[in-house]
């Protein structure tokens, strides 16, 4: 009997396993643990997420996919630009298109600026949803946080696609799809979110969204709120005005006497930085920034004494190089120029050769690969440009404001500066100027100069910015002098009226066409959800 | 002839052995004597010659001739395997003297492998094809699926790379029903599902039978949804005590090359180009092919061994495999052995059989595609060396030489299979059976680039992974055969289980203070003390059960019906989706069995047969219905460095099965006593509930892609074999088959209820065209090439293009397709006496191929350091201008050629010596075989056959590991 109890038992036991059909995951952790097990000592692993999406915004694999925040808010300005050359950095006429502003609702950077912004906002919405399921305590500091992280997602989505949808929710129900909102609403929501919660952040937190981020945030909000055509409640320029001297004042930051301490590759002690994001060649593996490789001649790694491999494609348009007062040391702290030397002997085997063309462009050929103000534009055997317009691969003085330090990686170490105080004296300036009706005044003039003081080893009278010749035009060279590399190339143009108007290298005709103010829905994102509105003046699926 | 004798003597001495015990005297017996031959009047030894109902009986002798005395009023019964029966009175004398067998042509008659079971041919009502041994492609195959390139219809067997531990054999059957990459049918060896290729050779295998239809294949639930390979290998043959030797030796060079300038060429090219391009002269000539490329020489051995009786016997074989590889540095050397063993108990009725095999092989590889590139591209009046004694550098490739001298990887790996089954009939017409199978991969790799191997002071870079995949499956399942008067039924039902364990370990450093330690000291390199080392481990499991039964059923041989069911059950569904059920029906009616044909002897069978079959398919990842989390994307927070922990993947709960429906309807005939035979089958078959990595709004949605069941696609398509014995007189035989199919591929829907779509694009051109190469689209097929359709090329270099600008979206235009629609084979074979000649022929037809190199490189703007294809000097569209160095690489029709093609697959030539049987020496055979040895065809490419799987099939990329064509001369030797 008892035999036959166990054989029972035996089958029954085997017959379960035998239908069992549960996952277990070894490597992974399935959402039930996660909650399950979710406690305090989570939480900054959980918020980290937010920190890492900002990486996103200039950091990734390959300039044309990720990244693209900065990229394509300098490309589609005068003072960057990434030129075909040879067979080489001709990609499909992406970067062409962005200088041209003739993007298309296809190309890479449209598309995933769209993505990593949303995704970012999906990582805040799930944050919140999240912290709610789990019961954490005390949330008030953490749903600050992520709601004004959240807004300057928003606030990026404002500024480039102008009418998207607002998602605040991660759980949805099945099937659900969000409608486009107009760009008031975003706006409004923006200003709204940062305005509520700035008082629960923390007062001060390098890299983190402190209360001084979030008012630079929201003193950005109005500055570009007459460009971007919201209406604000109360006067947008005595709003930034407040917010700037509110950071000035009571921040704890203060210009550094050297302009390139901010871009060192240790420049997280800077007490410039207000938005600093971190990055670190060792922890950044997986999402390295790459902003060297874009820029330097593979030759560099013998100049430069570094251990990666270059792509040597963007630099300054000639007329910026050449815009520099000789005398302003931001040039030569900003730029690469002159020829490049083999100074490690790794490349010719006599350290201290002059290093040659390889060439991309068989009009290169024999020449010595030396950077140079001038970009010149190859003709094709009948005399004309090609399609897209082709230079070798010596042109072009090269971006290093970024310090690229001896035995650099393939990624940098410096920290991403999105937010200093250089700019905070600007807005201000800005604010005053417009305040005053596009016209500079001696607070205006201040400000500038307290920030150009550093550039020049003797800071006469000459150097000053005047009532007399600060004017749009030398405003927004100002702005370039000081800010460019920096990703907010686009913003300035747009401010000033100029993005549409101004001609520069190879932009050559005025964009004219006040729809390009805005970046197109991507045509991916217009497939997948048919509830959204294109931007005017762009395809739809229809045509 | 010999084999067919030896198989008839095993199998009668057995039976007689068997019978003796019981044997009775009989009263009033007459002597009798004869002689037995075949056909053609060759005589036949080892017949079995028995007196009906009795155990009285005799072997013919090596002469055929038999003696022995038996009942005057009995029936003597001739039989022998591979011959019908003959019966003839004891009293008719005359016709005893001399007794001719018929061959049983077992196209018609033979046994079919079905899964869980055999079945008389005849009795079969789906699409299955046998593919026997003798019928193999011959020659250096690099895998035992190569043996059936262009035998069987509607299979495309496809090698497009020769790359010795690449595999680089696709399969594909009846077109792209699934959206999901593995497109490749279930192997079944011995009945054990979920075998593997590796451990078997090519003279392991007795047979193939390819299980084409949605009916046949829905025994095998989800597993069989790609069709079902059954493999039957020699394991458990009861051959006398045997040895047999064969072995090749051949010699491996590149199937084709693609023209570009010689270092002469190159330094006239300014001349050449009509000033387009000036070239630079580095003053050297180097062959850039040679600096990558030779000729291998390859040698395989294999010994294998049978012995025992018809209650023990036992199998061993052996082989040794050695293939260098075209690419220098590239081989792999393999040894295989498996051991068997059957074994019976209480009178037949307990049977177990065990089998043992292992593989171990040892392969060694280079920066293969790279070099193979950098031949194609380099300039050659550069030297290999600069004066520094370097290395020539270039922007685009490494040096050839560089790849092949500077970077090595070693992969080894191991894979033991055990495999067992008990066979127990407690009563006649049941049998139970349990079948258990492990199977223990281990791989290991360890790679080592030199310091020389780049310029960026990386000091030389090492890696070292290891894997171990684990399976289990058993089987249990009980089969009964009834038959009752005219009623024929069998029936079989069982339980299956399969579950997968997989890990794995990843290791990388670089800075090494040497290069002497290779891999072997991984811990010397500082980029691990510099935190720049890496380091990585994943595991994963799945499971699937499984409740399978059929039934056929037959009635006086005439009327087929079959009926089969199985629910499967995978963990990596959500709990709610886990089960699918999936079956099948099918209809015979062999019209050649009816009354009214009797008076009609040319026809031997005409057979219609329709069958309906569901399959499913699982996801081929675990864990996408659940979410789950993963540590990634370190960031600094307040100072500190900490892992973030996010959803690492977009959970869908909802996935569930992808369903294949599938009709056939065909018949399959024979005639002029089986002399031509053929079959013909219609197939419908759609997919629904499309498995996909599909694109979804984000917002709401976490990733703008999930996985989940949307769309349905169809293909249907008609496949015709046939087969004659043309010529056979006693000296000559031969025979010709050939098969042809044709396949059209639709996609009927792109949504599901969540999701709307019209289309989606996939594929990519490469850098710098940047464009997506593929449509998929409702109402198009898979495979259609999106681009720009050129017409010609302007002064200044610029693409004109059908219907507007190139990149503009309303020019964007359907401009191929990269499946072939078409494909056939012939294989013909002729003996005369002891020699045999047999030649394949196979082809691929109506489809385009997109010519990656010819897209990215035709364009003199990749500079002075680069070669050219010469194609690049012809005027597109015989235009007046040609390609200049203003002309960007665009994705355009130019590139996009035809494909079709023919390939003589497979020539061998051999001779069969013959020996008394006395002798010790059974066989001898010698042959010189040829594998892919010239394909007619328009594409300039390398190969016409490239990769036709996934979304993006038929392009054709420049950086791969080039086919080959191998000539070899062998020897079969049996003791």
């Amino acid at each position: 009997m008892k035999k036959i109890f166990i054989a029972i038992l035996a089958v029954a036991v085997s017959a379960v396993s035998c239908l069992n059909l549960d996952e277990v995951a070894y490597s992974k952790m399935t959402a039930d643990s996660y909650y399950e097990n979710f406690s305090e000592s989570d939480i900054p692993a959980a918020l980290g997420t937010v920190y890492s999406d900002m990486r996103k915004l200039y950091a990734g694999g390959s300039p044309h996919t990720t990244g693209c925040w900065h990229y394509t808010n300098e490309e589609v300005g005068d003072i960057w630009i990434t030129p075909k050359r040879g067979g080489a950095w001709y990609d499909a006429g992406i970067y062409f298109r962005l200088n041209q502003h003739q993007w298309e609702w296809d190309d890479n950077h449209v598309l995933n600026n769209w993505r990593q912004y949303y995704a970012s906002i999906n990582t805040c919405n799930r944050l919140m949803y999240e912290f709610r399921t789990a019961e954490v305590k005390d949330t008030v500091s953490l749903m600050a946080e992520l709601k004004v992280a959240r807004a300057f997602w928003y606030y990026n989505l404002c500024d480039m696609y102008g009418n998207v949808p607002l998602q605040t929710r991660y759980d949805v129900p099945e099937g659900y799809l969000p409608k486009t909102s107009p760009r008031q609403e975003i706006f409004d929501f923006v200003v709204s979110e940062i305005e509520d919660n700035l008082e629960h952040l923390a007062t001060k937190a390098y890299g983190r969204w402190d209360q001084n981020a979030a008012k630079m945030l929201l003193a950005k909000c109005y500055l570009n709120a007459e460009s971007w055509k919201v209406n604000v409640d109360g006067n947008a320029w005595d709003k930034v005005i407040s917010l700037c001297d509110e950071i000035m004042t009571k921040g704890g930051y203060m210009l550094e006497p050297d302009y390139k301490a901010s871009f060192v590759t240790n420049n997280e002690n800077s007490k410039e930085i207000i938005m600093g994001i971190v990055n670190d060649e060792v922890y950044d593996e997986g999402m390295p920034w790459r902003l060297h490789l874009c820029t330097m001649h593979w030759k560099y790694y013998c100049h430069g004494n570094t251990v990666t491999q270059y792509w040597g494609g963007c630099c300054a348009t000639p007329e910026f190089a050449m815009s520099y007062d000789p005398d302003d040391l931001r040039y030569e702290k900003s730029w690469f120029e002159g020829p490049l030397i083999d100074n490690t002997g790794a490349e010719t085997g006599k350290p201290g050769t002059p290093l040659m063309c390889d060439p991309w462009d068989s009009r290169d050929a024999g020449k010595p690969l030396v950077h140079t103000k001038e970009v010149p534009i190859y003709l094709n055997e009948n005399g004309e440009p090609d399609e897209v317009p082709t230079t070798g691969e010596g042109p072009g003085v090269r971006l290093q404001k970024y310090e690229i330090k001896q035995g650099a990686l393939n990624r940098l170490s410096n920290d991403f500066v999105l937010f200093r105080l250089a700019d905070v004296y600007f807005m201000k300036a800005e604010a005053l100027y417009w305040k005053n009706g596009g016209a500079a005044n001696k607070e205006v003039c201040d400000l500038i100069n307290a920030v150009r003081e550093r550039a020049f080893t003797n800071f006469t009278d000459d150097k000053k910015v005047t009532i007399g010749n600060l004017d749009d035009d030398r405003f927004l060279l100002e702005y370039g002098w000081e800010f460019c590399q920096e990703g907010h190339r686009r913003q300035q143009l747009i401010r000033f009226g100029q993005f549409l108007t101004k001609t520069w290298f190879l932009h050559d005709t005025p964009t004219n066409d006040p729809n390009r103010l805005l970046f197109p829905v991507p045509r991916q994102e217009m497939l997948a959800n048919p509830e959204l509105t294109q931007n005017p003046g762009y395809p739809t699926l229809e045509e | 002839m010999i084999k067919a004798s030896t198989l008839c003597k095993t199998i009668a001495l057995a039976a007689v052995a068997l019978m003796c015990s019981f044997a009775v005297a009989s009263a009033q017996t007459v002597a009798l004597k004869g002689k037995v031959t075949d056909a053609k009047g060759n005589p036949l030894t080892g017949v079995a010659v028995i007196e009906e109902g009795t155990t009285n009986g005799v072997l013919t002798d090596a002469d055929g001739a038999w003696t022995f005395s038996a009942d005057k009023n009995a029936v003597i019964v001739f039989s022998c395997l591979g011959y019908a029966d003959k019966k003839i009175p004891a009293a008719e004398s005359s016709s005893l003297s001399k007794v001719t067998l018929e061959e049983e042509n077992l196209m018609i008659d033979g046994t079919v492998v079905i899964g869980y079971g055999t079945i008389r041919r005849s009795t079969l009502a789906n699409s299955v094809t046998s593919v026997r041994s003798e019928d193999f492609v011959k020659g250096a195959v690099a895998s035992p699926l190569q043996m059936l390139q262009g035998k069987v219809a509607g299979l495309s067997v496809s090698t497009d790379s020769g790359d010795p531990n690449g595999g680089g054999v696709q399969m594909m059957l009846r077109g792209v029903s699934t959206l999901m990459a593995n497109q490749e049918p279930l192997i079944v060896i011995d009945g054990i599902t979920g075998g593997s290729m590796n451990n078997v050779t090519q003279d392991d295998i007795l047979s193939i039978d390819v299980l084409k239809d949605g009916a046949a294949a829905a025994i095998y639930g989800t597993q069989g949804n790609n069709g079902v390979i059954l493999i039957t290998t020699k394991r458990g043959m009861r051959e006398n005590n045997s040895i047999l030797y064969h072995g090749y030796a051949s010699v491996e060079t590149i199937s084709n090359k693609i023209e570009t300038f010689s270092a002469e060429e190159y330094r006239n090219l300014k001349d050449i180009s009509g000033g387009a391009f000036t070239p630079l002269d580095g003053g050297a000539n180097t062959d850039w092919y040679k600096e990558a490329f030779r000729t291998a020489i390859n040698h395989y051995h294999n010994l294998s061994m049978n012995g025992g009786n018809e209650r023990s016997n036992y199998y061993a074989n052996i082989t040794y495999n050695s293939r260098q590889g075209i690419i220098r540095g590239s081989g792999l050397d393999k040894l295989n052995f498996s051991v068997g063993t059957n074994q019976s108990f209480f009178n037949n009725k307990l049977k177990i059989s065990a089998n043992l095999s292992n593989i171990y092989a040892k392969g060694s590889q280079v920066s293969e595609e790279d070099a193979y590139l950098a031949a194609l591209i380099c300039n050659p009046t550069l030297p290999v060396y600069k004066e520094s004694g370097e290395y020539q550098t270039f922007a685009d490739v490494m040096n050839a030489a560089r790849c092949v001298n500077e970077f090595r990887e070693d992969i080894n790996w191991d894979e033991v299979a055990a495999t067992g089954k008990v066979t127990y009939s407690p009563i006649e017409g049941l049998t139970l059976n349990a079948v258990g199978g492990m199977k223990l991969f281990y791989h290991f790799n360890g790679a080592f680039a030199t310091s020389d191997f780049d310029n960026t002071g990386k000091n030389g870079m090492a890696w070292r992974n290891t894997s171990m995949r684990k399976t289990w499956n058993g089987e249990l399942y009980a089969s009964y055969n009834k038959r009752i008067g005219k009623h024929d039924l069998n029936a079989v039902a069982g339980y299956s289980y399969f579950s997968y364990d997989y890990q794995d370990f990843h290791g990388y450093n670089y800075d090494f203070p040497t290069d002497q330690f290779g891999y072997n000291n991984m811990e010397l390199g500082l980029a691990l003390k510099d935190g720049t080392a890496t380091m990585s481990t994943e595991r994963t499991m799945n499971k699937l059960i499984s409740f399978f039964g059929r039934v056929n059923y037959s009635y006086d041989e005439k009327y087929i019906a079959a009926l089969s069911i199985r629910g499967d059950g995978s963990s990596k569904f959500g709990p709610n989706n886990r089960w699918g059920a999936f079956w099948s029906a099918s209809a015979a009616w062999r019209i050649s069995q009816e009354g009214f044909m009797e008076d009609v002897d040319w026809l031997d069978e005409l057979k219609l047969k329709f069958s309906y079959g569901v399959t499913g398919v699982e996801p081929s990842s675990p864990y996408l219905s659940q979410m789950t989390y993963n540590y990634s994307n370190p960031v600094s927070m307040d100072g500190k460095y900490i892992w973030t922990i996010s959803p690492s993947a977009v959970a869908n709960p909802d996935l569930k099965w992808e369903e294949k429906h599938e009709y056939n309807i065909g018949v399959d005939f024979s005639m002029f006593r089986s002399r031509f035979s053929g079959s013909l089958d219609f197939y419908l078959r759609d997919t629904h509930d499309l498995l996909y990595s599909y694109s979804v709004p984000m917002p709401p949605n976490l990733a703008s892609t999930i996985y989940a069941n949307v769309g349905s696609i169809s293909n249907r398509g008609v496949e015709l074999t046939l087969s004659g014995d043309v010529v056979e007189t006693s000296d000559f035989n031969m025979n010709i088959s050939g098969n042809v199919s044709y396949n059209a591929n639709k996609i009927l829907s792109l949504s599901n209820e969540h999701y709307q779509r019209d289309y989606m694009e996939v594929g990519s051109t490469g850098a710098p065209v940047q464009k997506t190469t593929h449509l998929v689209k409702e109402g198009g097929q898979v495979g259609d090439f999106y681009g720009w359709k050129s017409t010609g090329i302007k002064k200044n270099g610029a693409w004109i293009c059908d219907g507007g600008a190139y990149g503009s979206e309303k020019a964007r235009q359907i401009i191929g397709n990269g499946i072939p629609k078409i494909n056939a084979g012939l294989s013909v074979t002729m003996a005369y006496k002891g020699f045999d000649l047999s030649f394949s022929l196979r082809g691929a037809f109506m489809y385009q191929i997109l010519n990656q190199y010819r897209m990215l490189r035709e364009t003199w703007q990749k500079g002075q350091a680069y070669n050219y294809p010469k194609t690049i000097l012809e005027k597109p569209y015989g235009g007046e201008y040609g390609i200049s160095a203003s002309t960007n690489p665009s994705y355009v029709s130019y590139y996009v050629e035809d494909g079709d093609f023919m390939k003589i697959d497979n020539v061998t030539f051999g001779y069969n010596f013959k020996f008394k049987p006395d002798c010790i020496v059974k066989t001898l055979r010698l042959y010189l075989s040829g594998l892919n040895l010239y394909t007619f065809t328009g594409y300039k490419g390398i190969d016409p056959e490239v990769n036709f799987g996934g979304l993006a099939p038929g392009i054709d990329y420049m950086s791969t590991y080039p086919t080959t064509r191998t000539v070899s001369f062998g020897v079969k030797l049996g003791f």
